[in-house]
């Protein structure tokens, strides 16, 4: 989706962007949800924060006291911890194929729910590897990451890849990594390119590959055109950005983010001579 | 039905009762043989007159007798002369321009100002030499550019693609080019329009009381008409300029019997990537071209045939990353007929195709992605001139359409994408219309009629079935119902009803209305601010319903100083249904399930319109201003097919205020000064209220979409027009236009948009885009030989 932005060439050369100064309204603050649950032991959190006013200068401010409980195929099996300041943890691991939701309570009483996620299969990766390009059209020489993995034949599978570099996780607006199989279900799909800066000999490089549900991958989507499809005349129109929790005891209130379940699979590699 | 007929034959026989003469045959401008649309023919003795249609055919018939009759057309020298009409006479008058130039009055008669006689309001007539004169981003002569110009008619910003007519989307003009469609106006993502202004004869825009002739849009129908090619002797014109050259030729192929005219354009941007020193950049391919031809031949005094052609293409290539072209391509038959002198006939056949694709070019990724829409439309069109008072247009049209919404594979052999192809989507579209001018007296005209639709999409195609109740998903796909080759897969047609009146208050002044219902029966699928090249249009069918509109404009039409200042005053209120919207986030490229995607809404569009112009004299040009208002609401079953809570909202050309003064004024022969000021509010945005974080990035909340404003946009643009030897009628004669587009360099917002800092991607900043953020020089050379 990047190459889009190339598109827009022949315009850069006459367009011209400034910060500007604006008056902003200012919403109420909402509760927002951002959780996962996967087949790996270790990977059950939930971060609890609050939204602030678009131009704040201090953060999200976390949301500290909540009771919050996970449920397996209806069936409740057990409550999180607060490890850190509205950060949550379970040592519950999901297992393939169950279907995971939480339940929230707040100190003043406000209760919350997410809706059933599906913890579907996923591939392993099969390879990760590197070459020295030199002839890489708008990219800089040098060394690219490429992983291999087998798409999985069959109903419609969801992806989304997270990598760390040299333990670094990258988690710009730019480094939304979300695909659905429309155009490669059951392919061996091969040189999928991580990087787009070269990397030097001795960087490591990790990729972890999350199976989605496909309200997942829609949310993830609606993020992406939100935050990095900005700044051109083909912008896609500002939307809400709702995710899968409601607010129980208040059918109004809008609440943000997701509790996701993935199936998790990872790669790495450390580029060399 | 019946009834009607009735009432139409009760009409005609009032006028046949005295014995009668018919006076017809074609307008011509002398100096290259162009039929002139829309000139005037008027008998002074009997206060009667009639205009010529748009092949430059009139036909009246009155009473025996011998009269003075007088032709005329604006900006020319009348032509008046005696006729013994004790019988049928066939007449054909070449009017001139010369030396009428510069008088401050050429109308000697007000029965040439067409804008307060005629029936006709709402309408845009721009004249191709109107259009030359005034300043032109990169030099670039453009009727959409000045069509921007006039009352009601806006865009989303600078450099968008199309124009929004009343408050309607950009979908919802029928665009034509020698009676075929274009599907896309534009060059170069929108900067520029297909036309090329060497190549137009006239352009019109119909904004209201659209005639029933025309069909198939909600909001307004550009009719652009190609040169016919100089019927008396070869020329030439072209130019040169910054961003493309163009050249046309024309001439006689046997005088006075056939000619041609052949018309090509390119730009050139992308000779100046060849010579860069930059090897990404010299991989670059960016470029378009337009070609017109048109052939004519006159079959004796009755038939006329007439071929045309347009290609037209853009093509952009970014080394061997990506690749990307699309163009429209009509070809257009037509045969005038003359069943008698009182009957004109038109029959046109025409082939349009709009393709686009996009692609990859090398490596794994590596894809092509054709798409394409494919019009057959055959056609036959009436002119049944009556008597002076009774004129009856009717006629039928057959259109075919063809959808391939996308066909992708694979470019190379270690590929990773399997082929993909998206169902081709099939249609017909008949439609048949009649219309009635009828003038009443000295005072008023009425012009009522009617047009009926029907489309009808069929196979062969599966159609998808869903889970009654359950909004359209992926998930709730429970079956598909395979339709063969010509089954009927869904069906609409309706009646369009049209009326326009007009009462004459005296010869300056007059009251017009008009009502008129339109349907379109496809939708551009566009979710961004400013339409891109690769939307796809979609037809109506199971899951959408064809759009429709009504308007009703009220205007009152005034001319001052022996018509030296034409005035107008309009207003009117439109509203639409079922309009196309997207849910949020929506996929819209490339979906095999579309249909999910999609919710309707409902528009309405209201406002006043200010117009006065001076066409004469020294200083000419026109000021224009718009207060209007367009809004949508959107009210779905569930949530994710509502936006803003069902509450109306300003649509994205919403524009409170829309100002233009357009001025030319010419010096001495030698030199023409011409000026443009265009003020307007910005346009809607939606402001975000609050940012939360997911997985480290920051995400505005939005909830009330086109909340606020971007600022007002204004700029003055300034040109010069210098002809060296403006006595110089033979041989090649030259003339250099130059200039400067937002001469006070403004930045004017194209949007506003938001986004984390740079350096602290937790912090967070609003960037103004502004398509120019300088002054903008032009210089172009131009010739005629």
């Amino acid at each position: 989706m990047k190459k889009w932005i190339l598109l827009l060439l022949p315009i850069a050369l006459l367009s011209c962007e400034d910060v500007v100064e604006l008056e902003l309204p200012e919403g109420e603050p909402l509760l927002v949800i951002d959780g996962q649950i996967t087949n790996e032991p270790g990977e059950t959190r939930v971060l609890l924060t609050e939204s602030v006013p678009y131009f704040d200068e201090v953060g999200n401010p976390p949301v500290e006291g909540a009771i919050i409980e996970l449920f397996e195929d209806g069936a409740s099996v057990g409550t999180f911890t607060e490890l850190d300041s509205g950060l949550y943890v379970s040592a519950y691991t999901g297992i393939t194929g169950k279907s995971y939701h939480i339940e929230i309570e707040l100190s003043d009483g406000s209760t919350y729910a997410s809706e059933q996620e599906l913890l579907t299969r996923v591939p392993p990766i099969d390879s990760v590897y590197y070459r020295y390009e030199t002839d890489l059209q708008f990219l800089e020489d040098g060394y690219y990451v490429y992983f291999a993995t087998q798409e999985l034949p069959g109903k419609p599978e969801f992806y989304r890849w997270k990598y760390y570099f040299n333990g670094i996780y990258q988690n710009t607006r730019f480094d939304i990594n979300i695909a659905n199989d429309d155009f490669v279900d059951g392919n061996y799909v091969v040189d999928f390119a991580v990087n787009f800066e070269p990397f030097f000999v001795g960087d490591s490089v990790e990729i972890e590959q999350y199976s989605t549900t496909r309200d997942y991958y829609d949310y993830w989507i609606l993020i992406g055109t939100q935050v990095s499809q900005v700044g051109s005349p083909f912008d896609p129109p500002p939307a809400p950005v709702v995710g899968n929790m409601i607010c129980t005891d208040d059918a109004n209130e809008t609440v943000l983010g997701y509790f996701s379940a993935h199936g998790l699979a990872r790669g790495s590699v450390i580029v060399q001579e | 039905m019946k009834q009607f007929l009735a009432l139409l034959l009760a009409f005609f026989s009032l006028g046949a009762v005295a014995q009668t003469a018919t006076l017809s045959g074609y307008i011509r401008d002398a100096s290259n043989g162009e039929e002139m649309i829309g000139a005037n023919v008027y008998f002074p003795e009997l206060q009667k007159g009639t205009t010529t249609n748009a092949y430059g055919f009139y036909s009246i018939s009155v009473p025996q007798g011998e009269y003075t009759v007088r032709f005329l057309f604006i900006g020319y020298a009348t032509n008046e002369e005696n006729i013994d009409l004790r019988s049928d006479v066939r007449r054909d008058v070449e009017l001139s321009t010369d030396n009428v130039e510069l008088q401050e009055v050429v109308l000697t008669d007000e029965r040439a100002v067409e804008n307060v006689r005629s029936v006709e309001m709402s309408v845009t007539d721009l004249s191709i030499k109107e259009v030359k004169k005034i300043p032109a981003l990169l030099g670039e002569a453009d009727v959409i550019r000045t069509l921007q110009l006039m009352p009601g008619v806006t865009t989303v910003g600078e450099g968008a693609t199309g124009f929004n007519v009343r408050g309607g989307n950009i979908d919802q003009n029928l665009i034509l080019l020698d009676e075929a469609p274009v599907y896309n106006s534009s060059h170069l993502f929108g900067f520029f329009s297909v036309f090329n202004s060497d190549a137009v004869k006239d352009a019109k825009l119909y904004k209201g009381g659209i005639p029933a002739d025309y069909g198939g849009r909600l909001s307004s129908v550009l009719d652009v008409r190609q040169k016919e090619g100089n019927s008396k002797h070869f020329a030439g014109t072209g130019g040169l300029g910054i961003l493309s050259s163009r050249l046309t030729l024309e001439g006689p192929i046997q005088k006075d019997v056939s000619s041609f005219m052949l018309a090509g354009r390119r730009s050139y941007a992308d000779l100046f990537l060849a010579l860069s020193t930059n090897e990404d950049l010299r991989n670059n391919t960016a470029y378009f071209y337009d070609l017109n031809a048109k052939l004519n031949y006159r079959l004796g005094e009755k038939d006329r045939l007439f071929a045309s052609a347009y290609f037209g293409r853009d093509v952009f290539g970014f080394g061997d990353l990506f690749k990307f072209a699309w163009g429209n391509q009509a070809f257009t038959l037509r045969w005038n007929h003359l069943f008698s002198e009182k009957l004109f006939a038109n029959f046109t056949g025409l082939v349009s195709d709009y393709r686009y694709n996009l692609g990859i070019p090398e490596g794994a990724q590596a894809f092509d992605w054709d798409s394409r829409i494919l019009n057959y439309n055959a056609k036959a069109e009436f002119n049944y001139y009556i008597n002076p008072e009774n004129t009856l247009t009717f006629g039928a049209s057959f259109l075919t359409y063809k959808f391939e919404p996308g066909v992708i594979t694979p470019a190379s052999d270690e590929n990773l994408f399997s082929e993909f192809t998206i169902q081709n989507q099939y249609a017909i579209e008949p439609a048949a219309f009649i219309s009635h001018e009828f003038k009443v007296g000295q005072r008023w005209t009425l012009q009522y009629g009617f047009r009926y639709s029907a489309f009808v999409r069929q196979g062969p195609e599966g159609i998808r079935l869903y889970e009654e109740g359950q909004p359209l998903s992926e998930e709730t796909i429970i079956d598909t119902v395979n339709y063969g080759n010509g089954e009927t897969i869904a069906s609409f047609d309706g009646f369009e009803p049209r009326l326009s009146v007009n009462y004459l208050i005296n010869d300056e002044i007059s009251l017009k209305a008009s009502y008129n219902r339109t349907r379109q029966y496809i939708h551009l699928v566009s979710n961004t601010t400013a339409a891109t090249p690769v939307d796809i249009w979609t037809p109506a069918g199971p899951y959408v319903d064809p759009a429709t509109a009504d308007q009703v404009a009220l205007g009152y039409f005034q001319n001052f100083a022996s018509h030296t200042y034409e005035t107008s005053v309009e207003v009117y209120y439109k509203s639409m249904r079922d309009l196309l919207d997207y849910k949020n986030g929506a996929e819209l490229v490339l979906n095999p399930v579309l249909e999910t995607e999609l919710i309707s809404g409902e528009g309405r569009a209201y406002g006043l319109e200010f117009f006065v112009r001076k066409r004469t004299g020294r200083l000419t040009g026109w000021i224009s201003y718009t207060l209007s208002r367009s809004e949508v609401q959107v009210v779905g079953d569930s949530p994710e097919e509502t936006i803003n809570n069902g509450n109306w909202y300003p649509s994205n050309w919403d524009k409170t205020h829309d100002i233009s003064v357009v001025t030319t004024y010419a010096l001495s022969d030698k030199w023409d000064l011409s000026a443009t000021f265009a003020f307007q509010t910005g346009r809607p945005i939606t402001y975000p209220d609050g940012r939360f974080v997911q997985d480290g990035i920051v995400i505005p909340v939005y909830n009330n979409r086109n909340g606020a404003r971007i600022p007002a946009y204004h700029r003055l643009d300034l040109s010069a027009n210098y002809t060296p030897n403006p006595n110089k009628k033979k041989g090649w004669q030259s003339s250099w236009s130059f200039g400067v587009y937002n001469a006070y360099a403004r930045r004017n917002a194209y949007s506003i948009f938001f986004r984390p800092q740079e350096d602290n991607p937790t912090q967070t900043e609003a960037v103004r885009l502004s398509i120019f953020g300088s002054i903008i020089p032009f210089l172009t050379y131009n010739f005629t030989f």
